[in-house]
């Protein structure tokens, strides 16, 4: 039985919201002294850094870069080979005779309005049930219901299989010119799709508040650093929810339509929408679903290494099933950084599998027990969830350079010094300057977005509840 | 044997079948479904992608590409729990299986692992996946599995992956929306001029025009009957509104000074003897005092006299 939380993950609500900023009346708790006590700050919960994809999965997958401009794009282009299905069944007549087929709607067309095809006046036709090759001769574009007059290369029918008539569905593939002849002149031109995907950079703030007496009055526990004074814990942990903050803006994006603010897009509404999925019953991960997956990561095109972000439960899902199967490790490890012992001790790390090898990094960001210490009763969006991410170097379409699949990009102030993402100031404490507040503030503000490139490149690998 | 237990005549077993028949009607129905073997049948993902904040521009027309509603490619899953005559069940479809229940499978681990790895993938394309009705084990399996929204096999906790895409149902959907729009067009030609007017105002019609001029009634019923055609529920729901009448009244009144709230400091008053209508004391904006004579209009005796009174100043029976 793959474990379940045995005992709820508890600490929930997590911090408490001070609306009107830190007073001494904090720590007042904190300042009870007695002779032996550790003069520092447990945390409860363990590493509160629960995210950090880009730490995880490391550069080959995402970069941090920089832009100069709110808004943000890159370029991509799609699939070079072109295709048509056939939209209704028609008679082929005798052996040699040319046929007249019709293009099915959406499937033969590149745009919403049907007005673009990938096929051409004497451009070489494979049909895909049998390998049959036609000429085109004629193509007349009528929106929605190109026809196309093919011609049979040889002494055959323009039939599906081994039938009389090619039938509905049937695949036809273009490869271009295969019969231009010695006197062929210039002919029609495939162009691939071009795209521009644009984001931008949102913009995340936090603000600690502490009265200038809270920021003088000195406890005995130290903070880190020797800080022993009030406001240096609450700076900290702005600091580290502010890293948690911009990951989930950046993984899960920001939306913003119905506001007058920017967001932005997110990793994950890119992937969702243009991505593969792969759903498998949870608790009853099997090699077929695994061979699901590669099926697709094959069909989009993906690179021979993927890393996955799991939500623990995946994870178990994935090592029950290796464990069951490869007792004795047929696993690569070597490329994860772990010996075999290890792997073979705390789960797989590694897989390799249909020419696809997998690596499997937990991700607490999908998991709310990890992060918020509640089990959700209403349904959980990223239940035994997982994104595989592509490793590797993805080519550039405009400049022929090569990038990671991921980024999170930052605007930057040119003033800033360069890598600091997060911009703070006032972290001081009494200044001359002091108005009317006899307080201190902190502020952290960081702009940022992500920016996916061949989003369809990646997968999610979906647990269906039972 | 003075202390055997006294033989009890066994229970009536027809009443006892009887019931378990009515109980389990849905189970027999569903099991003798039967399907076209000349017609397709389609399914459709429920959930639906969410449209990118910013649209994705096409080179070739420079214009947003076509977003899809569904994600590309996602697979069907062969095994599921229902719950079938009141207990937990598991479903399992492979090719070639004249049954959908495991427990009626064969056992061998071996020979249905073979079987399974030899089923066709069968996957949603852009959110659709198709199937003729020759395939009746398959459609057997998806119409009771729990992934389907509409399984009355369901189990409560099952994640909801497809619906049927049943053309009777969308059109039985489509012409209620139809009908609706009807009827909203109806009530937009044949409503009185002030009726309309009011109404129209509550919608956001303005009676001015372009030029700042008043609206002719012929151009204010057009832009009305637009829209009742746009938003036909709100248009009906609204329409018989009593109480959007007295906002509309109260509004008109302070403009036309029949309603004073400057006359006397933190009160609203009737124009012509300063008689007090309601408190509205530190209430600034004109939208807020007029929140606040509705919400006293509408609140015991003196709200009934209020709008008796607000009535005979406009003459509405």
């Amino acid at each position: 039985m793959p474990s379940a939380i045995v005992k709820g993950a508890t600490g929930q609500p997590g911090p408490v919201a001070y609306s009107t900023g830190l007073t001494t009346g904090v720590f007042n708790d904190l300042n009870f002294v007695i002779p032996d006590y550790i003069p520092g700050l447990v945390a409860k919960y363990g590493n509160s850094s629960y995210l950090l994809a880009s730490e995880i999965l490391g550069n080959t997958n995402i970069e941090q870069v920089n832009t100069s401009t709110q808004t943000y794009s890159h370029f991509e282009k799609g699939r070079p080979y072109g295709s048509g299905i056939v939209a209704a069944t028609v008679a082929s007549g005798a052996a040699g005779s040319n046929v007249t087929v019709t293009l099915k709607a959406p499937d033969s067309y590149n745009n919403a309005a049907f007005t673009q095809s990938p096929f051409l006046v004497n451009q070489t036709v494979k049909i895909r049930s049998n390998g049959r090759k036609c000429q085109v001769v004629t193509v007349t574009p009528t929106q929605g219901a190109f026809t196309l007059v093919l011609k049979p290369l040889g002494n055959y029918q323009v039939a599906t299989g081994t039938g009389s008539s090619i039938l509905q569905g049937e695949g036809l593939e273009t490869f271009g010119n295969q019969l231009a002849g010695e006197a062929s002149d210039s002919q029609g031109t495939q162009q691939q799709k071009l795209y521009r995907y644009d984001n931008t950079a949102t913009v995340l703030r936090a603000s600690v508040k502490a009265s200038d007496l809270a920021g003088m009055n000195k406890t005995q526990i130290d903070f880190g650093n020797n800080e022993f004074y009030l406001p240096t814990l609450a700076v900290k942990e702005m600091n580290m929810q502010m890293i948690v903050n911009i990951e989930d803006a950046v993984m899960e994006g920001v939306p913003y339509s119905n506001t007058t603010n920017t967001g932005t897009v997110g990793v994950m509404p890119d992937v969702t929408n243009r991505g593969g999925e792969v759903d498998y019953v949870v608790r009853n991960f099997q090699i077929w679903d695994f061979q699901n997956f590669t099926n697709v990561l094959d069909a989009n095109g993906g690179p021979r290494e993927y890393h996955f972000l799991q939500a623990l439960t995946q994870r178990q899902d994935i090592n029950n099933l290796l464990f069951g199967i490869y007792r004795n490790g047929a696993i690569s490890y070597a490329s994860v950084g772990f010996s075999q012992e290890a792997a073979v001790t705390y789960g797989f790390s590694g897989f390799s599998t249909d020419t696809f090898d997998f690596h499997f990094h937990r991700y607490k960001g999908f998991t709310p027990q990890s992060i918020f210490g509640y089990t959700p009763s209403q349904g959980d969006y990223r239940a035994d969830f997982g994104l595989g991410v592509p490793q590797g170097d993805t080519v550039d379409a405009k400049d022929n350079t090569t990038r990671p699949y991921l980024q999170w990009v930052y605007q930057q102030n040119p003033d800033i010094p360069a890598g600091l993402r997060i911009y703070s100031w006032d972290l001081g404490y009494t200044k001359n300057t002091k108005t009317t507040v006899a307080a201190n503030f902190y502020e952290e503000i960081a702009y940022v977005g992500s920016r996916v490139i061949a989003a369809e490149q990646f997968n999610v690998l979906k647990g269906l509840q039972v | 044997m003075a202390n055997a237990a006294t033989k009890t005549a066994p229970s009536a077993p027809v009443a006892d079948v009887a019931t378990k028949e009515e109980k389990f009607a849905k189970e027999k129905e569903a099991l003798s479904m039967t399907f076209d073997p000349n017609k397709n049948y389609l399914f459709e993902l429920v959930q639906q992608t969410t449209e990118r904040e910013l649209p994705i521009i096409d080179f070739h027309t420079r214009r947003p590409a076509p977003e899809m509603r569904h994600k590309p490619k996602v697979n069907l899953v062969f095994t599921s729990q229902v719950v079938w005559e009141g207990k937990r069940r598991m479903l399992r479809y492979y090719d070639g299986c004249t049954t959908i229940f495991a427990d009626e499978q064969p056992k061998d681990k071996e020979l249905i692992e073979q079987l399974i790895r030899n089923n066709k993938p069968r996957e949603f394309l852009y959110g659709k996946f198709n199937c003729m009705g020759d395939e009746h084990f398959l459609l057997l399996y998806m119409f009771i599995c729990s992934w389907n929204i509409e399984s009355k096999f369901r189990t409560r906790t099952a994640s909801g992956v497809y619906k049927c895409n049943n053309p009777d149902a969308l059109a039985k959907a489509e012409n209620a929306a139809l009908d609706e729009i009807e009827e909203a067009l109806s009530l937009a030609k044949h409503a009185a001029v002030p009726k309309m007017m009011i109404h129209g105002a509550y919608l956001g019609i303005s009676d001015l025009d372009d030029a700042n001029n008043e609206k002719t009634e012929k151009a204010f019923r057009a832009e009305y009957r637009r829209k009742a055609i746009d938003k036909p529920a709100a248009f009906i729901e609204s329409y018989g509104d009593k109480k959007i009448e007295v906002r509309f009244f109260i509004r008109k009144a302070i403009k036309d000074s029949l309603i004073r709230v400057d006359r006397i400091p933190g009160k609203a008053t009737w124009g012509s003897n300063d008689r007090e209508i309601c408190d509205i004391h530190g209430i600034k904006s004109t939208e807020a005092i007029e929140d606040k004579i509705f919400d006293h209009s509408q609140v015991g005796e003196d709200g009934e006299e209020f709008i008796l009174q607000l009535n005979a100043l406009y003459k509405v029976s």
